[in-house]
């Protein structure tokens, strides 16, 4: 047993003691000294470009980092088949990479991530193999409250003690003590994050009237507009869905992936949009993904390192960690972003929020939830189960701390985009010959919780000794609960498993047989024969009784100050389109693959430098058809920090103007919610019940149902004094919907000098607060602005039929920033520019220009075209104009004028 | 033989792990005019399909086997391992073998390019490094054939630097081996970002062997082939060409 190293670097990166540019050191145990030299030259370097070097030849001194051990390398897949190819037989490999410091230590500063070390001590051997521990019985039975809460907190259950006393009575009543495998499946399956307890309770007010919970209001809101949006799906599968044209349906998941990115960024953001993807393809019998919109929320990436928080890591580390792992798991998946919204708020520093949309496709007859029957077998498919992920589920439904990082670093995990992409290539060749019954991916809770849901109508037993393990010693629970990326459970048919299997091979993804459903409805664990687990699923499902949760409501302060009208309009102009909830977000979203599958009809990136980001996203899903697919995100933390119920309607109204802008019918559109709070205490769910009344009347307003939805509940991070500091409370409202040409999509692009500018929409002029403009003025101003829901759902449906009949050249949401930001995104887009009279509308010229109620900004080349525009509030506000310049007048007085390039400078971020 | 003739060229799109832009690709083929089928490699391996029952080998774009170790590097030695000979024959016979991203990387590392033999590692002759920008570039870039006029269509990779050294780069620009550079919009070679967007030598785009039967790119054509993702289409005329030569064959 031996491991010998190649070194591989850029030529002569002996001598290049720089520490900029690391060596690969690639390790391959028991092999010979001569196939050392053969795969140093015939695998791994480029003659063109590197030099390599068999170990023994460097005695510089070095620092030499890996990942951890057990940690997912994906390389070590590749190394194997490579050296197999060329004969040669490894029995393990690995890598590292090495910085050749020269006595010079300071080359130590180089980030390690959460999953990597500095390697102090060689390795002996690579191979992973350990022991496996012993099944253990949990004594429960004689615990007292102490006890029980005591259990709870040493084994990181995050169990309540009523809910610990639940399962305590359950097993005084089997007469018997639940094992390892039964505790940690019943803490996961009660966590926050798969039980959606919050969610699911009954709410009081202090006036004692309980209302229905926040999940059943939005359904019962929604259902009423099932058959309006041709509904196929909803709140029963992974994604929610509605039906498309030619035999197809469009679905749709959102899901944050906030605690994981919070420790470790690359990770927690290739594993959250893994898991979207997942969704995708874990509904129905297996969809299609076709694009992405990322939509993240974090502190200020130039905060004085001082500032950080102990335990956290820098909202700098967070973006850049996040983009990377988007940006290559999607890339590498072969989906494209479509969409990117980044959003910055100091009280995201500690834990910042990470969600991702994901749109798919479905043949209507495969979009229904498969049913396994009595006989069929239990398959994994994709990834090997390692000790990653243990946790993960009751992790981030927890309070994070300053010792969150350190304690449970293990939750997380790297994703590994290429065995996901082969293994839905595979799935979605058997789902086309029929191969499968029912699909559900693993994702939070691992096994636990997608074999507890696919098994839950009918009873399954699994044997875990026969799940494939990256390495032996994992202890029975942690094989059940380990979230181990890449997995999906399938049902099948026992005569369809040798096509099932000659398929995945053909794809390289494998496929295993772990059980067989049972027909007896129970959750049965075996390990090599014997009973480790048995819960019926009645009990695994419902039977902790639902709770009611007490709320408060928080007065809002009153607070009204407004800035003076500003003496130096160009100043104030580059300060609001350089704020960083406006700047252009161009040199991160350049990172992500726009136009992979061609079927991307706007640009995501647009204009005459690409780098203007339309309203909403538009692809084409099949080829040949002219059919349209139209998504828009929106959210808003600063006005619902204000005020969450207002907040919840500007979010809505603000993601259906996006929607309109772009192209999208408002009529037969559907929504996803996705709620992020900080807690739920009384007055965060007083804050929520609002939010929830004012969703609902949004989907009343636009007869619009929400298919799809999540809440994380956990934004809140604990100080090591015991201070807590709490996000805002968030809400993302998703509208996608179809469009049956996308040739009259038009986009925010000015395209003639000399035709009108129109406002069109009602503006709450006199509310400014919550608005970057008073932002960047310093003020605190409480009043945020009020959508008419009088008008809006008019000027929606006369907005949309303008853009469909040709008569508006380009087309752009107000929202943050105001008509301001939006005017320069037209002019950034064409290089066209504008001139501005905002003189007449009825309110002062600075609050007109800066004000942020989701509204439109239109050009049409004729004012004859406004005649359609009579039933709803519009104005002329100004024309396109050749020069390169914004000018504002305010009634008969020029007052600002800055030149497009001095004011593309402001707005391009110096990232 | 007239009915021959008539008859539309067959492509075989390769698909393998990680390979992720078959689907676009077969299609756009299609509408070039080809009939274009999705094959795995290891159903070429295991003698289902046969390389010798087409016209044209296109290798898509993606990361082939995670890009692990260099990108298209894996890729590669499966073809030096398992298809060195099919593919040899194939040129033989005057057929067409294109790279797409990173299919371009896999025949660069497989030696196909620029040299059209099929080689080990030590043997290549060129590289497709990382951007000089250090990362992932989506945009679109106009390139150019010779002193044809420039034409738009999208590059989404993160190693596109084309790299070689003075002698290979001389011979193969001696040779007319170089078929596409990146441009401005009037027409003007750039070694500018972003017009050249990962800083390649010579701003080049794309080259072919010796023959002008193996050809790879960096930008993306089979992404320029309908009406709503650019006008002029340029990428279907440029699929359009290579399925005209391979009529007939």
């Amino acid at each position: 047993m031996s491991i010998i190293e190649i070194y591989v670097g850029s030529k002569n990166f002996k001598k290049e003691l720089t520490g900029s540019v690391p060596a690969i050191v690639y390790k391959f145990e028991d092999i010979t000294l001569e196939e050392a030299e053969r795969l140093c030259k015939e695998l791994l370097t480029n003659p063109t470009t590197q030099e390599g070097t068999v170990e023994g030849q460097i005695n510089d001194e070095k620092v030499e980092i890996s990942y951890k051990p057990g940690v997912m390398n994906p390389v070590e897949e590749s190394l194997l088949r490579g050296a197999r190819n060329l004969g040669i037989n490894p029995t393990a490999v690995g890598t590292s990479r090495v910085y050749f410091v020269d006595g010079n230590e300071k080359f130590l500063q180089v980030p390690l991530s959460q999953v990597e070390e500095v390697v102090k001590e060689k390795r002996e051997t690579l191979i992973l193999d350990t022991e496996t521990p012993p099944v253990k019985v949990i004594k429960i039975d004689d615990l007292d409250e102490g006890g029980l809460a005591k259990l709870s907190k040493e084994r990181s259950l995050f169990l309540d003690r009523y809910e610990m006393g639940a399962i305590q009575d359950h097993f005084r009543l089997l007469g018997r003590n639940p094992t390892d495998c039964e505790i940690e499946m019943l803490a996961q399956t009660l966590s926050e994050h798969n039980g959606h307890k919050t969610f699911r309770s009954k709410l009081e007010t202090p006036e004692g009237i309980v209302k229905e919970s926040a999940i059943s209001r939005i359904k019962k809101t929604s259902e009423k507009y099932f058959e309006k949006a041709q509904v196929v799906t909803a709140f029963k599968d992974n994604s929610g869905g509605i039906y498309f044209y030619d035999g197809e349906v469009l679905i749709a998941k959102a899901e944050t992936h906030n605690s994981p990115v919070a420790v470790e960024p690359v990770g927690g953001a290739e594993t959250k949009v893994g898991g979207a993807y997942r969704d995708i393809v874990g509904t129905g019998k297996g969809g299609k993904n076709l694009f992405a919109i990322v939509v993240n929320c974090f502190g200020d990436p130039e905060l004085p390192q001082s500032e950080v928080n102990e335990g956290c890591l820098h909202p700098r580390v967070h973006l850049e960690g996040n983009t990377k792992g988007e940006s290559d798991y999607g890339n590498k998946m072969g989906i494209p972003t479509l969409g990117a919204i980044f959003h910055f708020h100091d009280d995201f520093a500690p834990k910042p929020m990470s969600l991702g949309v994901v749109v798919g496709m479905i043949k209507k007859e495969y979009s229904e939830k498969g049913h396994p029957e009595e006989g069929d077998l239990l398959i994994t498919v994709g990834g090997r189960t390692g000790k990653d992920g243990i946790h993960g589920a009751t992790f981030s439904s927890g309070e994070m701390t300053s010792e969150t990082k350190t304690i449970h670093s293990t939750a997380v995990q790297m994703g590994n985009a290429i065995e996901q992409k082969r293994m839905f290539d595979a799935l979605e060749k058997c789902r086309d010959v029929h191969l499968i019954r029912a699909i559900t991916d693993c994702g939070g809770g691992g096994y636990s919780s997608a074999i507890g849901e696919i098994g839950e109508e009918i009873g399954v037993e699994v044997n875990l000794d026969l799940v494939p393990l990256k390495y032996k010693g994992l202890a029975p629970w942690e094989i059940w609960l380990s979230e181990s990326q890449e997995r999906m459970v399938v049902a099948i048919d026992p005569k369809d498993w040798d096509e099932f299997r000659r398929i995945c091979e053909i794809y390289e993804t494998p496929a295993t047989k772990i059980g067989r459903f049972t027909g007896d409805k129970m959750l049965r664990l075996k390990y090599q024969d014997e009973i480790v687990g048995e819960l019926s699923m009645e009990f695994l499902h419902n039977g902790i009784p639902k709770r009611r949760l007490e709320v408060r409501y928080k007065e809002k302060e009153e607070k009204n100050e407004v800035p003076y009208y500003p003496d130096d309009w160009s100043s104030v102009y580059r300060d609001v389109v350089g704020h960083l909830n406006i700047n252009s977000k161009e040199p991160i979203f350049r990172r992500y693959d726009h136009s992979v599958g061609g079927r991307t009809v706007v640009q995501p990136l647009m204009g005459v430098n690409q780098d203007v980001q339309p309203d909403a996203s538009v692809i084409a899903p099949i080829y040949g058809k002219p059919y349209g697919v139209v998504t828009a995100c929106a959210l808003n933390p600063n006005i619902m920090k204000i005020d969450p119920y207002e907040g919840t309607i500007w979010s809505f109204a603000e993601a259906a103007v996006k929607y309109v802008a772009a192209g999208g019918y408002i009529e037969g559109a559907a929504a996803l919610d996705n709620y992020i709070w900080p807690s739920n205490t009384a007055y965060t769910l007083g804050a929520l019940d609002k939010s929830v009344d004012a969703l609902c009347l949004m989907l009343d307003t636009l007869e619009i149902p929400v298919v799809s939805g999540k809440d994380s509940l956990s934004g809140t991070f604990r100080k090591k004094d015991g201070t807590v500091i709490e996000i805002p409370y968030t809400v993302n409202i998703t509208l996608f919907g179809k469009i049956p040409d996308v040739s009259y999509v038009v986009t925010p692009q000015f395209k003639n000098p000399g035709s009108a500018i129109c406002l069109v929409g009602a503006e709450d002029f006199r509310r400014m607060g919550g608005s970057i403009y008073l932002d960047v003025c310093g003020k605190k101003n409480n009043n945020v602005p009020k959508v008419d829901l009088n008008s809006f759902p008019k000027v929606l449906k006369i907005l949309h039929n303008a853009i469909r009949s040709g008569k508006i050249a380009s087309c752009k949401a107000v929202g943050e920033g105001g008509m301001a930001a939006a005017i320069s995104s037209m002019c950034f887009a064409s290089g066209f520019g504008a001139s501005i009279n905002l003189g007449n509308l009825g309110t002062r010229a600075d609050f007109a220009f800066f004000n942020e109620t989701p509204s439109f900004l239109i050009e049409v080349e004729s004012l004859s075209m406004l005649e359609m525009f009579r039933e709803v509030p519009y104005k002329i506000i100004g024309n396109v104009i050749r020069k390169p310049l914004i000018e504002i007048k305010d009634e008969t007085k020029v007052v600002g004028k800055v030149g497009l390039a001095d004011l593309r400078k402001a707005w391009q971020w110096k990232y | 033989m007239a009915v021959e003739i008539l008859k539309a060229p067959r492509a075989v799109v390769l698909k393998a792990s990680g390979i992720n832009c078959d689907e676009e690709t077969s299609y756009a083929f299609d509408l070039a005019g080809a009939e274009s089928h999705i094959v795995h490699i290891n159903q070429i391996k295991s003698g289902e399909y046969k390389i010798g029952d087409y016209q044209i080998v296109v290798i898509p774009g993606g990361f082939s086997y995670g890009d692990d170790i260099a990108s298209g590097r894996i890729m590669a030695i499966e073809l030096q391992t398992f298809l060195a000979d099919e593919l040899m024959e194939h040129k033989e016979k005057g057929k067409l073998i294109l790279g797409i991203c990173n299919g371009f990387q896999v025949l660069v590392q497989s030696g196909l390019l620029p040299f059209g033999e099929i080689t080990s590692l030590s043997g290549t002759n060129a590289s497709l490094e990382a951007n000089s920008s250090g990362h992932f570039e989506s945009r679109w870039v106009y390139v150019k054939q010779d002193e044809g006029a420039p034409f738009s269509l999208p590059v989404a990779h993160g190693e596109g630097r084309f790299v070689s050294n003075k002698e290979t780069l001389s011979e193969i620009e001696e040779n007319g081996q170089v078929i596409l550079r990146y441009c401005t919009c009037s027409g003007d070679v750039s070694m500018e970002y972003p017009y050249n967007p990962n800083g390649s030598m010579n701003a080049i785009a794309g080259i072919c062997d010796q023959s002008g039967l193996v050809i790879g790119l960096m930008p993306h054509p089979e992404r320029a082939v309908q009406k709503f993702q650019s006008d002029r289409q340029a990428g279907l005329s440029f699929l359009k060409d290579i399925v005209n030569l391979a009529k007939g064959l």
